[in-house]
């Protein structure tokens, strides 16, 4: 069954249909909802509230991206409602409160991450730097896009990006002199 | 190779085509979600098409025993057998053997005609009961053996008696059919009796004055609604021009609605009983706006809710447009009360006043949302269900006035004025307004 079919039979309410999206987009959407939830069973709960989205809302699809990117933009905006929630200080930040001063620490260029690592290495962030972290690496939002999505100013959020990156370097860093010390 | 570019190449190549593994858990779980889901969305139709059912039947009992009641006859049925003494029947002044319950029974609206001698079983029909005349055989009618055998609705003692039985003509009753197939005759005349006949005219002309039990109708017409704000829910959670926008979108409605509606008497002494139905509303609303954001919000994000606002240029503000037509269509069931003023035996005034409950049944089109959601950024919307608040009450009332175009055929104009308070979803707040109007409708009502 080919997208456009799949699509028209899930707006029907086919069970055959949502299982084969189930099947085929579900891993995918799994993953995405481990990156922002950080444990299985938040993801599960976010996988769960983005699937009966998705389902209920299909028959609005209009065909302008693929159904794998509507999924999992949908996945997201699920995630940070459900984050939000679950953290009501997510993404309190004035202005005024942040450091101007980026700071890019330099890590090597021939590291490499696997999914696991990677993973780990997110989960020992706050969570407001995991989602920047997530929305404009990851995800390739642009800040604009992000501060609309967040509802933060633009320069709040280059300025938790910034502070992601840092953090994210020096852990990179402490990992990889750790190693070579233990080598 | 710069910071930048070695994160977003480790990270990217890290959860490039990422999965997590499923299990059939998640999937029970979610098919379950979906199948309670779609059962969900008969619930209201099931609890409107109950309710109609219960109030259908309550009325239907509660007109039923007034019927009876009015003719002194409880709804138990119980045959009553009257015999007609043949000496009686030939004489002017008839004479019958009734049991004492039935004297009190109104047999004035009985029409013996002469008639009635031919057929073994016969069934009148009146406005209010059924009586089943039996003759026991073709020689009933002989002067020799000419007994009769009324069976009557009837749980009341029986007792033997003799009254006059008063035999009043009434075109009413159905004896139409008798006269067709009978060829004899037999001296029975009309108004020939002791009973009083005036009183058994007034009575007749009471019954026919009384209000029919049930009604059928069917209206449609012009109608004019309107959209008021009334309040914003959360209105700190939105924006300031929440309300102007969704004034802007509901200024120019149009309405296209039928109704299908049913009246039952339920006291008709008093000629009260109460209206209900289902009727199909549809508003079409056409939108052209042209939005500036201009007013940009700031917000609190621990209390979730707008600061203040930041002046933007309008050069460089946000520009949002729409230019289209909205529809939204309603399914709504009243339940009103009515109360009729006969005027003369065609003419009528109909008085109603009660509630009325609207179910959204679907809304189609686009609107501009300026509200911020966690999920939605403002932009232009495509309207759904879920932005509406799906169930509403409100009050309607109006004044028909009807008359009689053939049988039992009404034909009536009507003024029907109507509220409904409505709720607006958007953003982290909603827009509570009311939909309300009068309506001018043509209807055309069958009574039974």
């Amino acid at each position: 069954m080919d997208e456009k079919n799949l699509i028209k039979a899930c707006a029907k309410g086919d069970s055959t249909a949502h299982r084969m999206v189930y099947d085929k987009y579900g891993p995918q959407l799994m993953g995405l909802c481990m990156r922002y939830a950080g444990n299985r069973e938040d993801a599960e709960e976010i996988f769960h509230d983005s699937l009966i989205k998705v389902f209920n809302n299909i028959k609005t699809f209009k065909y302008e991206s693929s159904l794998k990117t509507w999924i999992c933009r949908i996945g997201i905006n699920t995630a940070l409602d459900f984050l939000r929630k679950r953290k009501k200080t997510l993404f309190l930040s004035h202005i005024s409160d942040y450091d101007h001063e980026i700071v890019d620490s330099d890590i090597p260029s021939e590291v490499s991450l696997e999914a696991e690592t990677a993973m780990k290495l997110l989960k020992t962030m706050p969570v407001n730097q995991q989602v920047i972290i997530n929305l404009f690496i990851i995800e390739e939002m642009s800040h604009r896009e992000i501060a609309a999505q967040l509802g933060i100013s633009e320069e709040a959020s280059r300025v938790q990006l910034s502070r992601a990156k840092r953090v994210l370097s020096n852990i990179i860093n402490t990992n990889i002199t750790r190693n070579e010390h233990q080598k | 190779m710069n910071t930048k570019n070695n994160l977003h190449t480790a990270l990217n190549k890290a959860f490039e085509n990422h999965e997590e593994p499923l299990n059939e858990a998640q999937w029970t779980r979610l098919e379950g979600a979906i199948v309670t889901r779609k059962k969900k969305r008969w619930l209201p139709f099931f609890l409107i098409f109950m309710i109609m059912c219960i109030t259908s039947g309550t009325t239907y009992l509660l007109t039923l025993n007034y019927g009876l009641n009015t003719h002194r006859i409880s709804s138990n049925v119980l045959t009553q057998k009257t015999r007609f003494n043949k000496k009686s029947i030939a004489s002017n002044n008839t004479k019958v053997d009734l049991p004492l319950a039935a004297s009190s029974y109104n047999i004035n609206n009985l029409s013996l005609n002469a008639t009635i001698a031919s057929r073994k079983h016969s069934t009148y029909k009146t406005n209010d009961y059924v009586t089943d005349i039996i003759i026991a055989n073709n020689e009933a009618i002989t002067p020799s053996n000419n007994e009769l055998i009324i069976e009557t609705l009837s749980n009341m003692p029986v007792e033997e008696s003799i009254i006059d039985l008063p035999l009043i003509e009434d075109k009413t009753l159905e004896t139409i059919a008798l006269e067709k197939e009978t060829k004899m005759d037999i001296a029975l005349k009309n108004n020939d009796t002791n009973y009083s006949s005036k009183a058994a005219k007034e009575e007749i002309e009471d019954t026919k004055q009384r209000p029919s039990k049930i009604a059928f109708s069917i209206t449609s017409g012009y109608s004019k609604m309107n959209v008021k704000v009334s309040s914003l829910e959360n209105a700190e959670k939105l924006h300031k021009d929440t309300k102007k926008i969704f004034e802007e979108s509901n200024k120019n409605l149009k309405t296209e609605y039928i109704n299908l509606g049913v009246d039952y008497t339920i006291l008709a002494r008093f000629r009260i009983g109460i209206n209900t139905g289902l009727q199909y509303l549809r508003i079409a609303s056409p939108i052209n706006i042209n939005y500036k954001l201009t007013e940009v919000p700031f917000w609190d994000h621990r209390h979730t809710q707008i600061e203040g606002y930041l002046t933007k240029d309008t050069s460089s503000a946000i520009q949002f447009n729409s230019n289209t037509t909205n529809y939204t269509t309603y399914i709504n069931l009243p339940i009103r009360g009515n109360y009729s003023i006969p005027l003369n035996a065609k003419n009528e005034i109909l008085i109603t006043a009660g509630g009325s409950f609207s179910i959204l049944a679907s809304a189609k089109g686009q609107n501009i949302n300026i509200n911020k959601e966690l999920n939605i950024e403002p932009g232009t919307r495509t309207l759904n269900r879920d932005m509406y608040r799906k169930i509403n009450a409100g009050l309607a009332g109006g004044i028909q006035y009807n008359t009689k175009l053939k049988d039992a055929c009404w034909i009536g104009i009507e003024n029907l004025w109507q509220t409904n308070p409505m709720k607006y979803k958007t953003g982290y707040g909603s827009v509570k307004n009311k939909l309300q109007g009068y309506s001018v409708n043509f209807i055309i009502k069958y009574k039974i």
